[in-house]
Parts: C-alpha cells; sequence; structure tokens
C-alpha cells in the first residue's frame, strides 16, 4: 500500500545542499508494524514525513494505495492526511487550550462529521486508550503517557488506513513508553491498521514485526528486528 | 465546509485567544467610539445649523439696505451712504411685485424694558401685522401689533417675548399692564408663543412695538430689514428681480440694498455644512486606519504565535481553505466585536454628556452610523486579516510543527 521508488531529498543549507534521502526504495504492505531506524540526521524522520503527506520528495515516486501522490498540490495532500492517514509524535502536539476530547475531535472536524458524532466518537476512542475519566481534561492536567494515549486516540479517530508515528516513545518513560506501543499492537491486530514507527530505541523496533534500518539517506538493513 | 462550522471555529478560536482578542479589540473601540463620537457631533451641528438658520422660511426673502456682494463689502462700506428703506418703499415692494404675497418691514433696536421694579435690557422689534404671518410666530394670549398704516408714532402698545414676559412679571397677567421702554410708557396688549433660538438670537427675548413708533424711539428713517413672502417657492428669482426693479426704480437707479433669497441662504449652509462633514469624515477614517492597523497587528502576531497550531491542523488534515478562513473569520469578528463595543462605548458617552451637560448639546447618534461603524470595523478586520491569514495558510506544515519547539531530532 506504500511504494517509494528512487526516493530522493534535498534541502538548501546556506549555500549547500543537504541530501536527507539518496534513492529509497521501500514497500510497505497492508496490516504491516514496522520500526524505521537510525541515529540521528540519518534521514528516518523525512522519510516519516514523505510516507506521511506532510512533505513532498525531491525526486522519486511515491504510490500510495496504488495512486501516485508526489507533487499533488496541498490541497490534496491535506485530504489524504485526514481520510487515510494518522500521526502520533514525540512531542504530542496537541492544542493547549483545547480538552483531550476537543483534541480528539479536531480530525473529525476537518473531515466534516457532524458535531453529535464527533463528540461520540472522541469520546469512544478515548476510552478505548484508557482515558474514559480524562475526557475534559485539557493537555497541561494530563500526564506525558496519558497526553501521548490523546494523541492515539486522535490518530485512530478517523480509522486510518496507516499510522504513522514519530519517536512516539522518546519523551515518556519505560512503563507509558510500552503502554502506547502496546495501543499501537492493539490496533494493528485488531483493526488492521498499518503501523510505520519511527525510533532510534532498537527495543521499540523489537517490538515490532520488521525494522528498516536508515544510515546517510539511504536503507542499510531491511528484514527482521535486529538485536540490540 | 459549512459555514456554521466555520463559524463556530471562528469563535472558538477567538474565545481560546480572549486575552490577547480583548487587547486588540480595546484598540478599536477606542477608533469606532472616535468615529461615531464624531459622527453624532457632525450630526448634531448640521442639525443645530438647520434649526437656527432655517427658520426664517423657503419662501421668504430678505432685504437689507446698503450692498453686500461677492466682493466681500460690508454694508455701509460701500462709496457713498446707502439710502434708507422707508416704510414708502416696503410698500412698493408690495403694490409693485406681483410675486409677493406679503410685507413685514422690522426696525431693530436695543432698549432698557421696565415694569414696575423689575427691567432687563432687550431687543425691541419695530414690525407691523404681517410679521405673524411671514415670520410664522404668533401671539400666545392677547394681539400682536397693528397692520402696516393703521398705527402712528403715538401709538403706545406692544407685545412681549414669552421669557420678557415670565421675568418681568413673574406670573401675573401682563396683558393691559405697562411697561416703560426707552423712556416712553407702553401697555403690553400681547404675549408671544415661545419658539426658542434662532438665527443666534432667542425669540422670546424680543419686545415687539409698532413700526413707526420703533422709528421713534431710535430716531431712524430706515427700516433694518423686509422681509418678504414669495406667492410662490418657485418663483424665488422672479421675485428677487421684481423687488430688485422696484428699489431701484425707486432709489435713483442706484443698487444700494441686498436681496437674499432662501436658495442662497440654504446654498451657503450647505457649503459650511459639507465642509464640516468632510472634516470629520477625514478624522473618522484615520481612526478607523487605526483601529485597522490594531487588528492587523494581532492577526500578525496570533499567526506567528500559533505557528504550531497551524502546523498540528494541517497534519489533522486541515486544508489551506480551513487556515484561511479561521484566520480571516477571527479578524472580521475581532473587528465588528470591536465596532459594537465602540458603538455601544460612543452612545453610552453621548447620554451622559447629554444628561450631565443638558440636553441643549448638538449631538445626535443616528442608528446608521452605528451600523456602520460595525460593518466597516469587519472589513477593516476582514482586509487586516487577509494578509496574515494567507501566510498561515500557505505555511508549510513541517516547517509549522518544527516551530512549535517539538519534533525534530
Amino acid at each position: 500500500m506504500i511504494e517509494l521508488r528512487a526516493i530522493e531529498k534535498v534541502y538548501p543549507l546556506g549555500a549547500h545542499f543537504v541530501h536527507a534521502l539518496r534513492g529509497i526504495d521501500l514497500t510497505i504492505e497492508q496490516g504491516e508494524i514496522l520500526a524505521i531506524t537510525g541515529p540521528s540526521g540519518s534521514g528516518k524522520s523525512t522519510l516519516l514525513q514523505i510516507a506521511g503527506c506532510l512533505d513532498t520528495p525531491t525526486r522519486g515516486s511515491y504510490r500510495l494505495l496504488g495512486d501516485e501522490v508526489a507533487g499533488l498540490p496541498a490541497r490534496r495532500l491535506s485530504l489524504i492526511r485526514n481520510r487515510v492517514l494518522g500521526f502520533v509524535f514525540q512531542s504530542y502536539h496537541l492544542l493547549p487550550r483545547l480538552s483531550a476530547r476537543r483534541n480528539v475531535e479536531l480530525p473529525l472536524l476537518y473531515a466534516g462529521v457532524s458535531r453529535a458524532e464527533r463528540r461520540s466518537r472522541a469520546v469512544a476512542a478515548l476510552e478505548e486508550v484508557g482515558l474514559g475519566q480524562r475526557v475534559e481534561h485539557r493537555p497541561s492536567e494530563l500526564s506525558g503517557g496519558e497526553r501521548q494515549r490523546v494523541a492515539v486516540a486522535r490518530a485512530l479517530v478517523t480509522r486510518p488506513r496507516v499510522l504513522l508515528a514519530d519517536e512516539p516513545t522518546g519523551n515518556l518513560d519505560t512503563r507509558s513508553g510500552a503502554a502506547v506501543l502496546d495501543l499501537f499492537r492493539r490496533a494493528n491486530q485488531d483493526r488492521g491498521i498499518t503501523i510505520v514507527i519511527v525510533t532510534h530505541d532498537l527495543s521499540v523496533a523489537r517490538a515490532t514485526d520488521r525494522e528498516i534500518a536508515i544510515r546517510d539517506g539511504a536503507v542499510v538493513h531491511d528484514g527482521a528486528p535486529r538485536a540490540a | 465546509m459549512s459555514p456554521l462550522a466555520l463559524a463556530r471555529l471562528a469563535a472558538e478560536g477567538l474565545w481560546d485567544e480572549r486575552r490577547r482578542v480583548g487587547l486588540a479589540a480595546v484598540g478599536v473601540v477606542i477608533g469606532v467610539t472616535s468615529i461615531v463620537l464624531l459622527i453624532s457631533i457632525g450630526t448634531g451641528a448640521r442639525t443645530y445649523v438647520r434649526d437656527q438658520f432655517g427658520g426664517v422660511g423657503a419662501d421668504t426673502i430678505v432685504v437689507i439696505p446698503g450692498r453686500v456682494d461677492t466682493t466681500g463689502a460690508i454694508p455701509g462700506m460701500v462709496p457713498g451712504v446707502p439710502r434708507p428703506i422707508t416704510i414708502e418703499d416696503v410698500r412698493a415692494i408690495l403694490h409693485g411685485a406681483r410675486s409677493v404675497a406679503s410685507v413685514a418691514p422690522v426696525t431693530i433696536g436695543t432698549s432698557k424694558v421696565q415694569a414696575g421694579e423689575k427691567s432687563r435690557d432687550c431687543m425691541v422689534l419695530g414690525a407691523t401685522a404681517e410679521f405673524e404671518e411671514v415670520r410664522r410666530f404668533h401671539a400666545a394670549v392677547g394681539r400682536f401689533l397693528p397692520p402696516d398704516g393703521q398705527a402712528t408714532r403715538g401709538d403706545r402698545t406692544c407685545t412681549l417675548g414669552d421669557t420678557v414676559a415670565r421675568e418681568l412679571f413673574r406670573g401675573e397677567n401682563p396683558l393691559g399692564k405697562q411697561v416703560r421702554i426707552g423712556g416712553m410708557r407702553f401697555r403690553v396688549q400681547g404675549v408671544m408663543e415661545p419658539k426658542g433660538r434662532q438665527q443666534g438670537f432667542d425669540l422670546d427675548e424680543l419686545v415687539f412695538v409698532p413700526e413707526p413708533v420703533a422709528h421713534k424711539i431710535f430716531n431712524l428713517r430706515s427700516v433694518s430689514r423686509v422681509l418678504v413672502r414669495m406667492r410662490d417657492v418657485e418663483s424665488e428669482d422672479l421675485a428677487k428681480a421684481e423687488i430688485k426693479a422696484v428699489l431701484k426704480k425707486r432709489h435713483k437707479g442706484i443698487e444700494d440694498f441686498t436681496v437674499i433669497t432662501p436658495g442662497q441662504v440654504l446654498e451657503s449652509l450647505q457649503r459650511i455644512v459639507s465642509v464640516l462633514t468632510g472634516a470629520l469624515a477625514g478624522i473618522a477614517a484615520v481612526s478607523l486606519l487605526v483601529g485597522g492597523i490594531g487588528i492587523a497587528n494581532t492577526a500578525l502576531v496570533a499567526t506567528t504565535a500559533r505557528t504550531e497550531e497551524v502546523g498540528i491542523k494541517k497534519a489533522l488534515g486541515a486544508g489551506p481553505g480551513w487556515i484561511l478562513a479561521q484566520f480571516v473569520l477571527e479578524s472580521a469578528a475581532l473587528g465588528a466585536i470591536g465596532g459594537l463595543g465602540g458603538a455601544g462605548l460612543a452612545w453610552l458617552l453621548c447620554k451622559i454628556a447629554l444628561l450631565t451637560l443638558g440636553k441643549g448639546l448638538p449631538l445626535e447618534t443616528p442608528a446608521w452610523s452605528i451600523g456602520l461603524a460595525i460593518v466597516s470595523c469587519g472589513v477593516v478586520g476582514l482586509l487586516a486579516g487577509a494578509l496574515p491569514a494567507a501566510r498561515a495558510a500557505a505555511l508549510d506544515p513541517i516547517q509549522a510543527l518544527r516551530a512549535g519547539g517539538g519534533g525534530r531530532k
């Protein structure tokens, strides 16, 4: 369902150009749960952003669900992000002034879902991540682990085909991190959602079925998660 | 996206940012308050001017001795002393000009008016019965003055203005009582209806005596002015020409008098008022501009401070249209709220001013000015918000998320 062919990404940086990705070929099937690993600056986040239609490749082809998306206008990309993809970030990226429920409702608002349905689906999604009692709390009133679970609920509430997570456990203690990974695995097993996790933590990678290791903008390993 | 959902989004955005929005709204409120106050003062001034100078009536021509023309010469400064306009001239106008309905000569002077112990200085008008009709100013009790030709220089009757009667007689019936004017004794035969201020002086403070008597008191040969009522408002130019012809013939062909038509008066008044209105509109526009800059600044700060929010919303699938609409609506609503607040404040200030400083203040807040203030503030807000909103909508989601201090490792 995700097919990346000869993807390159070049950033201008002052007078120079940085080759963040140097020809990535990658196929991810529906229902996979996998990790993209690599050291800082390896290009793994850039790869996730391109896969998440948040960024566009400089060269190469990206077919999502069979359709070419490289070079689509911003309006079409936002529609794809809203209907097909879900995101979880390291620093949660919740809107601080909105309650957990209103945060989770946000993507449904852009999808044109009615107010009553938004509300009931958001509450259900929060219950699913174990926050049924914290629905009206603001992010500042929640712990880091709880915030990340709100973010997971927000990513899943639209029933996406793919969930993309960028260092989702990076700011969490081991137990909270494990709880978040558990939520990913459940979404993968129960609902067949494809899960892509970017991480530099090999223990996180080992919790998945497949590891794609990136170094200097190229794939150096693609297969079963490696031992630490 | 439905307009309702957008409006709700904008309302939420405003509520979420209520502190910053409040500060910006204060700027708009001040701008709008000044606009509505200026319009109130302008409108009040227009009404005041109209009431003050419009009282003579659209069908009344005024003739005064001496020549006032476009050279700006003051009557009496023209070469040679102007001929007086005599009572015979007045009669000639009535008989010689066919478009004239009636003629009221007026002679003006000031004198001490005394009744018993009380006295005051008054403007004394020598007039005839025709004055009542031409000037539309009537006796409330008793009689006005005899018609032209029926009074003699020895006719010692007078009619008092409302204020004069009340001050000199303090609730007593003045009819038949004696007053002294310029050292002569007069019998009060009438009191005028209250009329208030017009053309810069208070009609209720006048004392009326028969025309020939005024000439005797003030030792004059000429009437001060002649009020001429036309048969037809449309025949203004004809009447003016006829009056000029009659008087010139009697004044050896010299035009040593001035004929003022209501059209001329109206024209010069309109010129004054339009200058006044233009000046006020200019000030109002500047105020609105200042308010608009305030909104633009808030919108700019908002989009900069809310870059992360924009990034998050974009990541969740908000298209550029959503972001644009949200920010534009927010600033338009901000403008409208500021407009509403400012209009309300201005209205309140007007009421307070009228209550504390008196009803006579020329202040009027027309409803349209409030509507205009709100709508124009909304439009200014819309325009001021458009650029920052477009900037926000065009933000790259990755850059925007990164600006939030998270993300990149």
